[in-house]
């Protein structure tokens, strides 16, 4: 049940994590299991084609980084993504808000 | 099996496993080693011995079957919109070509009609019969005729040269905006492209305007008369433009099987 409701809103999870700041492939799943405490239970090698699918609709984009010796995709929101994740948060307000009223735990 | 050997080992599998341009899987294997070899860090950090912390860094990963299946399903979905968009841009052009063949073919009728006549370029053909009201009609634009027909071959220059520019010069503009708009929607530059496989395009050039100008020279040789479209010159004209379109294509289809594969 929660790897399915993460996987059905995985693209507002990865942009919402990116909000915090540039970040790599590992980095960002990190936070993300870090975040959902414990309900992240997804392989994580399979997050990476939705990392790619949103920089090809221009919500991220990446760049190669080898400072630290090991070569490292960094990815970052771009304007659309900062838009899309500033949109995606208040629509699942609204969803959760209906959701609670109607189950009686709000 | 030493330790720094798993992770190379995984990486191994999942290179055979993966589907898709060169590109797109080298820079997946890449970001595939920083992640399980960061996570394997961690895990060392955390007190497990570097064997261990391999096996768990790529038990978290998934399977490279699982962890393929996931990224070959995004591939192929990315490849066909991209074959269906390239197919579409050059099905955009292709018509293009076209609308520039209405228009050449305009001219070419008009500086036909010069050297020859207006009567043979675009003059109805003997058996035609126009109504009363039509011949009127053609009568009154161009009083200088002395019977119908002739005043309606007058009339055909004009609509057929009017029509055919018009044809022309509304589609392309409409042409020209799509293109615009697909290239401003579309994916980024250094996205991954999927060319239409050669050779398709000029085959397909090639077979329609060629096939369009025998019809249109047979339409010349019978001296077709359709409602609002005669003149044997005018049929003569579109089918050599359209002939010479598709030679055009012809070569580049020849070049296309000459020329090996990039």
């Amino acid at each position: 049940m929660g790897t399915d409701r993460i996987k059905g809103n995985l693209d507002t999870l990865l942009l919402s994590v990116l909000q915090g700041g540039e970040a790599h492939g590992y980095e960002v799943i990190t936070e993300l299991k870090r975040r959902s405490q414990g309900e992240f239970d997804m392989p994580e090698g399979t997050v990476y084609p939705s990392l790619h699918r949103l920089e090809r609709e221009g919500l991220l984009a990446s760049s190669w980084d080898s400072s630290t010796g090991r070569r490292r995709r960094v990815y970052r929101l771009t304007a659309r993504g900062v838009e899309a994740a500033t949109e995606q948060r208040a629509e699942w307000k609204r969803f959760s808000l209906g959701m609670n009223a109607v189950l009686g735990t709000s | 099996m030493t330790s720094s050997d798993r992770i190379d080992a995984y990486l191994d599998e999942l290179l055979t496993r993966l589907r898709g341009p060169a590109d797109v899987i080298r820079s997946t294997l890449a970001e595939a080693e920083a992640h399980l070899r960061d996570a394997a860090d961690a895990e060392t950090a955390r007190g497990l011995s570097p064997d261990e912390a391999q096996l768990k860094a790529i038990a978290d990963f998934g399977s490279a079957r699982e962890v393929s299946m996931v990224a070959n399903r995004d591939v192929a979905a990315l490849s066909a919109a991209q074959l269906t968009a390239a197919l579409a841009g050059a099905g955009a052009r292709m018509v293009a070509v076209g609308l520039g063949a209405v228009a050449v073919a305009a001219v070419a009728a008009r500086a036909l009609a010069t050297v020859t006549s207006t009567h043979f370029v675009f003059g109805a053909p003997a058996g035609a019969r126009f109504s009363a009201a039509q011949c009127r009609h053609f009568l009154d634009l161009h009083p200088s005729a002395s019977r119908c027909t002739a005043a309606a071959g007058l009339e055909n220059a004009n609509d057929a040269t009017f029509l055919h520019l018009a044809v022309a010069v509304v589609g392309l503009l409409a042409i020209g905006l799509v293109l615009l708009l697909a290239r401003r929607l579309g994916p980024p530059a250094g996205a991954v492209r999927t060319p239409v496989p050669t050779g398709i395009v000029p085959a397909i050039g090639a077979t329609v305007f060629g096939t369009v100008g025998v019809a249109l020279i047979a339409a010349g040789l019978s001296n077709a008369f359709v409602a609002g479209l005669w003149g044997r010159g005018l049929w003569y004209v579109e089918g050599v433009v359209a002939l010479v379109v598709a030679t055009g294509y012809a070569v580049g289809f020849g070049r296309a099987l000459l020329t090996p594969a990039a």
